[in-house]
Formats: structure tokens, C-alpha cells, sequence
């Protein structure tokens, strides 16, 4: 990692770190805060998929909700080990993702967004209706989790610190990841995918193993989800969330990792902030993101810095 | 991946993302709050069942090694005295609407006690208001719990289970469902019946639907009345139900003049001479103790259609499988999935039918994305 960059990094986690310190930050800001971070870590998390390997999920949010109800079901029980939640998490999103991979990736293109979309809606229809899961209300009124016996991350100052924790792991890791060689294995199949093919590289493996990594980080943010609403409901799998997924990630700008944090961060502020003005907030934020799209269309980003070649360059 | 097809996968990808923008997630949180048992409801359970089965002697072996009973026993200080004793006679004697009031009793001081408990450490200052919050949730959840099986346990509302199996319950129309209410009527209470519904609109398409699906089966109707909306005092029309002399009494009312009915029907003692079922009387729960002994054995079918994937789903489903870019694929696609949906509900719980339908739709996009008319590479 260049010095500059890290540099960086370390100047604005060191500034997120000392957000709760401001006078201005309630607990509501509090848990906004951590709302922005946690969406614009899984819109980041998506990206590799997206804006690097060229593939758009579609299903997303299946990986999201599979980890919260990971968490949720432990909680239920008694379970408030947080490693136990994010082990469980883990363990449960990577063989889904396993399996979904498998299958998508042996499409391209649309098909495959087609592909993890079913699949998302299979995992949310299986909720939707399962009793033993609490049905369309899904596992509501959870205990806080506990870092270790006795510690339970119960105040929006704590939980917050645990998502900019979480955040910095999962961006440190998406950084070494794209910027490896495998990293550039995956730019390289996002080009052409073919020419990488014919080069000696198992594409599908690669693909794999991207959507893998990026599913495993969706669905860790998502078992960090019931920790601050006590709850987890199927809605958190609707293929609607995988949509907004996109757009976030579209609003931050394709094939950059903090590009869709900021897209993340962005997108629930202003949903957050319109929606407690007007109730058709929906419309104004479609428009704003129309406008991003016509007229920046690397996403928020590119109004900072000149265009450095094609998107997913080398890009910060 | 070309260039030219990336680009207009993108233009895909951006329409539906504009398109999902229109659509908040909290708007699809629709559905009925079924709370789920703890040990004392589904002790409670299996009592009921036994009562309704007339196995008195399994029921009080149940109650008397069961979570209810000690349940009673630790909160006997704050029901009315000798509830516990009350309720066991009568199980013993096979009293079974007895046993279901003092049950009933029970679930009311259960839920009044939540109640309380809530209101306290909700107005206690301390804990954060996310711990309150969560502890009012939890407690709403285990009021609304015994809540309702205060009124299953009067009433018997024949909406899941045993009813599954005539009531198609991810049909989309209520002619539909009046298909497997009739059905179930014809099958298990009787073929001649009399059918009584509210003279508006939705009354009389009930009505009329409803007619139709049981002469269709082989029943027999042997009368219609209509009464007004908001009709006080339905007796003018009770003459001609018993001269009529039915098996089954179908009736189609709603809110209080359900309530209303029943109970006047009740009063006349025709909830006992005649089988009732009917069609969207929906009442308020605390009318529901109000008419516990007049609903007895009524058979009741509700109007949703809560099983049905996303109309928007669907229509995808159908475009994908017909292939994209063929009419005629569509018009097939279709049928296809429509019979398949109607057929495989005959031998699976509806939400597996769902289920079944998106994974036809992953091996046709991985054996064919195409789908069945669609050309080749399109979008590939």
C-alpha cells in the first residue's frame, strides 16, 4: 500500500473514530452513522463484483440477510457471543454463495444478475413464509450482542465503533485483494473475459472466488444488523435492497472501493433526510440519482478528480 | 463480454435500478402477525386438540404435566381463585366449552398481567430507549401471543391446517376461493344449503360466486336471502332459513352485523341446528368472547392471497422463460407457469409452490437462459 494512500486512510478513520466525540452527534446521528457506514461497506463489498470483475448481482441483499438472520437466530437463543454471530454468518452466506456462484457464473452478462436474483428470491420467499423464522415479521425484540462475557454492544457510541471497525478490516482487505494478483485477474476478466480465459486462468474460479469474498463481507455487515435494530425481518432479503445495493454502488462510482462507500453513506443520508420532509421521498431521491447518472456518470467521485483512464483503474 | 452488449446490459441494469428507486422496501412488509408459541401456548394446544378429538383423559394428562398448569399454579395469586381446579374439572368431565371459557379466563389474566408488566418497565426511566423499546416489542409480542389464543381458544376460525387442504389459498380471485370453500362444504357438512348475505356489492358477489362454485359441485341450494347493510334485527328472515331447513347456513356479513347475526342467530338456537360456514366475516377481537359459543364450528374463509409472489415477479418470470423478444414465448410462458402453480398446489403448501417456481426458472437460465422462443446471445 502506497504511503499516500494510507496516510489517507488513516485520516479519515481517525476522523470516523472521533465522530461520537463532537458535540452534535445524538444517538439518532449515532445510529444514521452507522447505518451510512454499514450500507456503504456492503455497497463496497459489491463492487468488487460489480466494478471490478464486471458482474452485477442481482442478490445482494440475500447475502445481507442471510448473515442478519444468522445473528438474529443465535441472539433468539441465548447465543451473545459476537464472534459466534459473525462465525455463524460466515459459515451460512459462504455456502449459500457457494452454491449461487456455481450456478451464475456459468452465464454471463444478464443472466447472470438473472441468476443470483432467483436465488435471492428463493431465500426470501423460504423466510417469508417460514413460522420457525417469525414468517413475513421475521425474529423481532433481540438482545444485544457481547464482544466478549459481560461487554454487550448496547449503546449507539459502541455499535457505532464496531461498524468503523468492521468498515476499516473490510476496506484494508478489498484494497490488498485489488490490488493483488488475483485482483488483477479479475480486471482482467471484466476486459475481456475470454482473452483471460485463453490466457491459462479458470475464469470461473476466479469468479467464484470473487463473489465469494464479496458475499462473505455483505453477509458479516448484515449479521452486524440486528445488533442495532434488534431485529431481523425478510424485508432484509427483498430483491428491492439488492436494487438499492446497485444504485448505491452506481452513485459512488464503479470500480473504485471508496467511491460506493461514499455512494452508501450517500444514499441513506439523503433517504434518511427526505424521507423525514416529504413522504414520497422515493421520487426525489430516483431524480437525484438520474441526475448523478446523466451527468456523472462515474458516480460522485469523478466531480473531485479528473477521469483516470477507464473506470476501475487505479482509481482510491 | 462485448463492449456494445455490456453497455446494454448496463442500460438494463440503470432502468431497473431507476424503476426500484419508485419502490421503498418497508412498503412490501405486508402479512398477518402470527405470533409463535411458547411452551404454554403449545401446551395449550395440544389440549385443545385433544378436547376437540373428545380424548378427555389425554387432554388432563396433558394439562396436568404441562407447562399451562404450572404456569397457573406460579401466577395463582393474580387469577381469580380456584381457576386452576375450575379448569381441571371440567377437562375431567369433558366439559368442553367450560374447559375452553376457564382456558379463555386464563389467557385474558396471562395477557392483562404482560400488559401491566410492560406499562411498568416502560415508564421505569432507566436503560436506554433502545432497551426499552426492544422490551416493549417483546412483551406486545407475548401479549399479542396469548391474545389470540384467547380467542382461538372460544372460537374455532378454520383458517390453517385441517382447512388447507380444500382452502386454495394462493388463488388469486375470490371465485377461486369460493371454489374450495364450496368444495369443503359439499365434501365434509352437508349438501343442501342456504345461503345469507349482505345485499352491497361485495355481499352479493360473494353470494352469487359462491352459488355458483357449490351448484357447480353437486350441491344444492335451497335458498338466498339478502339482508340490508347495517340490518339491527335479522329474525324477519329466520322463517325462511328453517322452513328451507338446510344441512349448512352460508353466510356473508362483515364487522358488526356479523356480530350481530351470530349472536341473534344464536339466540333463535340455529347456530346448533345448522352447519355454518361463510365468507369474510371479519370482527374485531374483543367482540370475539362476545360470540365465542354462537362461532363454534363456524368455517370461515378469509380473502387474501398472501402466498402469491410479486405480480411484478411473475410477469418477469414469465418474459425470461418465454424468451425475451418473443411475444408467442410469453403467451406460453405463461400457461406454463399458471398450470404448473395451480397443479403443483394440489400437492404442496403453497409457499413451497413459490418456491418450486424459481427453481424452474434457475434451470431454465442455466440450461437455456434463451428461455423457449427467445434468440440466441441476445444479452449474453
Amino acid at each position: 500500500m502506497s504511503k499516500a494512500v494510507s496516510w489517507r486512510v488513516a485520516l479519515v478513520f481517525g476522523a470516523l473514530a472521533a465522530l461520537p466525540l463532537t458535540p452534535w452527534m445524538s444517538k439518532y446521528y449515532m445510529l444514521l452513522a452507522f447505518d451510512a457506514l454499514l450500507f456503504g461497506a456492503v455497497a463496497m463489498s459489491l463492487d468488487l463484483l460489480m466494478g471490478y470483475t464486471g458482474l452485477v448481482s442481482f442478490g445482494h441483499a440475500a447475502f445481507f440477510g442471510l448473515g442478519a438472520y444468522s445473528t438474529a437466530v443465535l441472539l433468539e437463543r441465548g447465543v451473545l457471543s459476537l464472534w459466534l454471530c459473525l462465525g455463524l454468518a460466515v459459515v451460512v452466506v459462504g455456502a449459500y454463495a457457494l452454491t449461487v456462484s456455481y450456478f451464475a457464473t456459468t452465464r454471463r452478462g444478464i443472466y447472470f444478475a438473472l441468476l443470483t436474483l432467483i436465488f435471492a428470491e428463493v431465500v426470501y420467499t423460504f423466510f417469508r413464509y417460514t413460522q420457525t423464522f417469525g414468517g413475513s415479521d421475521g425474529i423481532q425484540g433481540l438482545p444485544a450482542p457481547q464482544l466478549l462475557p459481560g461487554v454487550a454492544i448496547d449503546t449507539p457510541v459502541r455499535i457505532y465503533y464496531l461498524v468503523v471497525a468492521y468498515l476499516l478490516l473490510a476496506y484494508l482487505a478489498c484494497r490488498v485483494l485489488v490490488w493483488s494478483h488475483f485482483g488483477r485477474v479479475l480486471v482482467a476478466i471484466r476486459e475481456n473475459e475470454d482473452r483471460a480465459r485463453f490466457l491459462g486462468y479458470n475464469v470461473q474460479r476466479y469468479k467464484m472466488g470473487v463473489c465469494l469474498i464479496s458475499a462473505i463481507l455483505t453477509g458479516l455487515a448484515g449479521a452486524l444488523y440486528p445488533g442495532r435494530a434488534a431485529y431481523a425481518t425478510p424485508d432484509l432479503l427483498h430483491w428491492s435492497i439488492s436494487g438499492e445495493f446497485i444504485i448505491m454502488v452506481m452513485i459512488g462510482g464503479l470500480g473504485t472501493l471508496v467511491g460506493p462507500i461514499i455512494g452508501g453513506a450517500f444514499f441513506i443520508l439523503l433517504q434518511e433526510k427526505v424521507s423525514s420532509y416529504v413522504e414520497w421521498y422515493s421520487i426525489i431521491v430516483g431524480l437525484v440519482l438520474v441526475l448523478i447518472v446523466l451527468f456523472a456518470p462515474r458516480g460522485l467521485l469523478s466531480f473531485r478528480r479528473a477521469p483516470r483512464g477507464r473506470p476501475g483503474g487505479e482509481a482510491a | 463480454m462485448s463492449i456494445a452488449v455490456s453497455a446494454r446490459a448496463n442500460a438494463v441494469m440503470m432502468a431497473l435500478a431507476v424503476a426500484l428507486a419508485g419502490g421503498p422496501a418497508a412498503a412490501h412488509h405486508v402479512g398477518v402477525f402470527v405470533p409463535r408459541d411458547n411452551e404454554v401456548s403449545a401446551n395449550f394446544k395440544q389440549i385443545k386438540f385433544a378436547l376437540q378429538a373428545r380424548k378427555f383423559d389425554v387432554a388432563l394428562r396433558l394439562f396436568d404435566n404441562g407447562a399451562l398448569r404450572a404456569e397457573m399454579r406460579a401466577r395463582a395469586a393474580d387469577l381469580p381463585a380456584g381457576l386452576e381446579a375450575a379448569t381441571r374439572g371440567a377437562i375431567g368431565a369433558g366439559d368442553v366449552p367450560a374447559a375452553e371459557r376457564w382456558l379463555m379466563v386464563f389467557f385474558a389474566a396471562l395477557a392483562r398481567d404482560l400488559a401491566r408488566e410492560a406499562d411498568r418497565r416502560l415508564a421505569d426511566p432507566g436503560g436506554s430507549a433502545e432497551a426499552r423499546g426492544a422490551v416493549g416489542r417483546k412483551f406486545l409480542e407475548a401479549i399479542t401471543r396469548y391474545y389470540s389464543w384467547n380467542s382461538v381458544s372460544c372460537a374455532e376460525f378454520m383458517r390453517t391446517t385441517k382447512f388447507h387442504k380444500y382452502y386454495f389459498s394462493n388463488q388469486p380471485d375470490s371465485r377461486m376461493q369460493a371454489n374450495g370453500l364450496a368444495k369443503y362444504i359439499v365434501d365434509k357438512m352437508g349438501k343442501r344449503t342456504y345461503i345469507f348475505y349482505t345485499d352491497y356489492a361485495m355481499g352479493q358477489s360473494d353470494g352469487r360466486q359462491f352459488k355458483t362454485a357449490l351448484e357447480k359441485l353437486g350441491g344444492e341450494v335451497v335458498g338466498v336471502a339478502r339482508a340490508p347493510l347495517d340490518t339491527k334485527d335479522f329474525s324477519p328472515w329466520f322463517g325462511a332459513i328453517n322452513q328451507a331447513n338446510p344441512d349448512v347456513l352460508f353466510v356473508a356479513f362483515a364487522g358488526t352485523d356479523s356480530l350481530r347475526l351470530m349472536t341473534q342467530l344464536h339466540s333463535f338456537g340455529m347456530t346448533k341446528k345448522y352447519k355454518l360456514a361463510g365468507i369474510d366475516c371479519f370482527l374485531l377481537q374483543q367482540d370475539l368472547a362476545a360470540i365465542a359459543e354462537p362461532m363454534e364450528g363456524f368455517i370461515q374463509l378469509a380473502h387474501f392471497s398472501a402466498y402469491n409472489p410479486d405480480k411484478s415477479m411473475q410477469a418477469f418470470i414469465v418474459v425470461i422463460l418465454g424468451g425475451m423478444g418473443s411475444m408467442g414465448g410469453s403467451v406460453v410462458a405463461a400457461f406454463v407457469i399458471g398450470i404448473t402453480q395451480s397443479l403443483l398446489t394440489l400437492w404442496m403448501k403453497p409457499q413451497r409452490v413459490a418456491i418450486a417456481i424459481f427453481g424452474i426458472m434457475i434451470v431454465v437460465l442455466i440450461v437455456r437462459p434463451r428461455g423457449f422462443f427467445g434468440r440466441e446471445g441476445v444479452l449474453e
